[in-house]
């Protein structure tokens, strides 16, 4: 009688090659010698097939929308994320109206299912823009800004310095006192080094500031002891901004590009911080390929992959290439972009969550009576992403306008004909970011391989051989009448095409 | 329509239509590389392949034998287990033993469609067991000494290093 035994290894790996890569794989990995084996050989071809693949801009996409009835995460944008294990974390982000959130979401990368734990402890404000890493079974959450209460009138927006750790074995948060923190800060960019959590840029609140301003700090926090210091560094430094990507390159060197330095700043520079020695250096680096980089890299943190930082960007193309987005996961209704896109535009309903309490105002088509509020507020140098603020106000105090309102009802009509953007892949190749005279080189796209219309401030994380895109708000400003749909709980599964065998 | 004669180990001949025979990968290029001819009255010999097993096989390629064959197209449909026709997942009813001896066929004689579908269901067999339930379910000695076992995150384990 034959057994499982005799499946030669190569039968054995493609059988593992449809589990899910999380914890159904884990479960294999213990079974004998022989599946470890088998197990590790998937896992690694796993690998340098989604490397390939993003080498390639050849990749799948796959659109997971909540089932209803479940529990799910409400919408949102400038949300914190981070994966660890079979988890990737969700916490924060905000509304486009006056709400931000402090709730944790766990959403289970094996089952695809979204969670809410209940924690105990000191729960953090809510606010959207924190830093989340994890580190030593905790996740710590650090900085962050909320909306200003909607009265009294003409508050700024608020930063925040608190660092809260959540313990994940317990559930349960902590709020630490820090020693010789920095001011309270925003949209700064962290990583994880040994013990040491690195801070760079965002804005920042010092004291002589009435509202925040951009920074290009460095520090450093010491997880084991909460004492905060200030590094000395050499060398000429990256201007004040806030939004950039930082990833880890080795334990000695973090990697920073892009950012925004307000309103008619987008850096698309990149720079290697060095550690080695006692005091730290920048090190510009050079940029190749620019004709292939992305418009804006501010509002669109990419992701580290291998030796390649993919970020998302509409692409300029449109109708040349297939819509290549897949079918759903188990546990999911599944729908292809363009259809999720159409259900959305036909059922604009207004947000039914209770949670969002922007809904319980007469939200949120703003009136010349209180334009001039909002105008201020867009003006204010703290309001992080003004930019879009800007825009949507903008697009609300010309809603007054009759001839405008029927501009934009003519506009509505046709938006089905018009030509949406896209997000596509932007891959930055980081193998010569540590010479002796560092490039970076962004990779000519050889197929366009379209995801989800365009949308900004969502969460990029890398899962076991995908990437996971969560949230966002879409960057359309045609369709400003419901604001709440424009902005998504949805996630998108980025991975390889599959290997023919 | 042309016939073949397949001989199974056990000796016993099965006669099958050139074209559903084709769809093993192995006998399709046997005949084309050796050039047996279709009027030839010779048989195929699969030693590796018993009467039982070359039955169901053949039973699988006759169903299955007006399926399209796979496209560019497929690359980008997600991998899943859960997509095994209803016919398939009958035809598998069987006991564990003829299952991965079907499976050791198919390989053998690259029937991709049929090694397709047998992976899928012993996939999901494995879906959603522990380690231990999965060598209690497929007989599979636990070869780790203990140390070993120790060096393997138990919990919130993931089976890729970042």
């Amino acid at each position: 009688m034959a057994n499982i035994e005799d499946l030669p290894d190569e039968v054995l790996e493609f059988i593992l090659t449809l589990l899910s890569p999380y914890q159904d794989l884990h479960d294999c990995l213990l079974v004998c010698k022989r599946w470890r084996r088998c197990v590790h050989n998937v896992v690694k071809s796993r690998r340098i097939n989604l490397n390939k693949c993003i080498s390639k801009f050849n990749v799948k996409w796959t659109c997971l929308t909540a089932p209803e009835n479940n529990p799910t995460i409400s919408k949102r944008y400038s949300h914190a994320a981070a994966v660890h294990g079979n988890v990737m974390y969700i916490f924060g982000g905000c509304t486009c109206s006056m709400t931000t959130f402090n709730d944790l979401w766990k959403f289970d990368l094996s089952t695809r299912e979204w969670k809410r734990p209940l924690a105990t402890g000191t729960y953090p404000s809510p606010k959207a823009c924190s830093s989340l890493v994890y580190y030593n079974n905790q996740l710590v959450l650090y900085g962050g800004w909320s909306y200003p209460p909607s009265y009294p009138l003409y508050q700024s927006w608020h930063l925040f310095d608190e660092l809260h750790i959540y313990d994940i074995n317990k559930n349960h948060w902590k709020s630490i006192t820090t020693g010789y923190p920095p001011p309270p800060v925003a949209g700064h960019s962290v990583s994880i080094i040994d013990k040491w959590m690195i801070v760079f840029g965002g804005l920042a609140k010092n004291d002589s500031f009435l509202e925040g301003e951009k920074t290009n700090d460095v520090w450093r926090l010491d997880l084991e002891d909460w004492i905060w210091n200030k590094p000395e560094i050499d060398g000429k430094k990256p201007e004040s901004r806030f939004g950039q990507t930082q990833v880890i390159l080795d334990n000695k060197n973090i990697f920073i590009i892009g950012g925004s330095g307000g309103s008619n700043a987008n850096y698309g520079d990149a720079w290697v911080l060095n550690m080695s020695n006692d005091v730290w250096k920048w090190i510009p680096v050079e940029i190749r390929g620019k004709v292939n980089k992305p418009g804006n890299l501010w509002s669109n943190q990419g992701c580290k992959v291998g030796d390649k930082i993919v970020v998302l960007h509409k692409v300029l193309t449109d109708t040349a290439f297939p819509m290549n987005i897949s079918r759903s996961s188990p546990g999911y209704r599944g729908n292809t972009a363009n259809n999720s896109a159409r259900i959305d535009l036909a059922n604009r309903q207004p947000d039914l969550d209770e949670n969002i309490n922007g809904r319980r105002g007469s939200l949120r088509v703003p009136n010349r009576d209180n334009a001039a509020g909002n105008n201020r507020n867009t003006h204010s140098p703290s309001a992080p992403f003004a930019d879009v603020e800007r825009e949507k106000r903008d697009h609300g105090v010309r809603m007054n306008d009759r001839r405008f309102q029927q501009d934009m009802f003519r506009k509505a009509k046709d938006a089905d004909k018009k030509n949406k953007n896209y997000l596509g892949l932007y891959v930055l190749d980081l193998k010569h970011v540590l010479d002796d005279k560092p490039y970076v080189t962004w990779l000519t796209p050889k197929t366009f391989n379209k995801g989800p219309e365009e949308t900004i401030l969502y969460t990029l994380v890398q899962g076991n051989s995908e990437i996971i895109m969560f949230g966002g708000i879409q960057n359309d400003t045609s369709s400003i009448d419901k604001l709440n749909n424009e902005i998504s709980n949805s996630i998108y599964i980025i991975s390889a095409t599959d290997r023919i065998i | 329509m042309p016939q073949l004669k397949l001989q199974s180990s056990d000796g016993e001949i099965f006669e099958v239509d050139v074209e559903i025979a084709k769809c093993s990968f192995t006998i399709k290029t046997m005949l084309e590389e050796l050039g047996i001819d279709e009027e030839d009255d010779e048989v195929v010999p699969l030693p590796n392949v018993n009467s039982a097993i070359l039955e169901k096989v053949i039973e699988w390629a006759t169903y299955h034998k007006d399926d399209p064959p796979p496209t560019e197209d497929d690359q980008y449909k997600e991998k899943r287990s859960d997509d095994i026709c209803e016919w398939d997942v009958d035809f598998l009813k069987v006991d564990q033993g003829t299952l991965f001896e079907i499976m050791l066929a198919a390989n053998y004689l690259d029937v991709k469609g049929l090694l397709d579908t047998t992976c899928k269901t012993v996939a999901n067999m494995i879906k959603g067991k522990s380690a231990d339930e999965i060598r209690k379910t497929f007989n599979i000695k636990d070869n780790f000494t203990v140390s070993e076992e120790e060096n393997v995150p138990k919990e919130n384990g993931s089976c890729e290093e970042k």
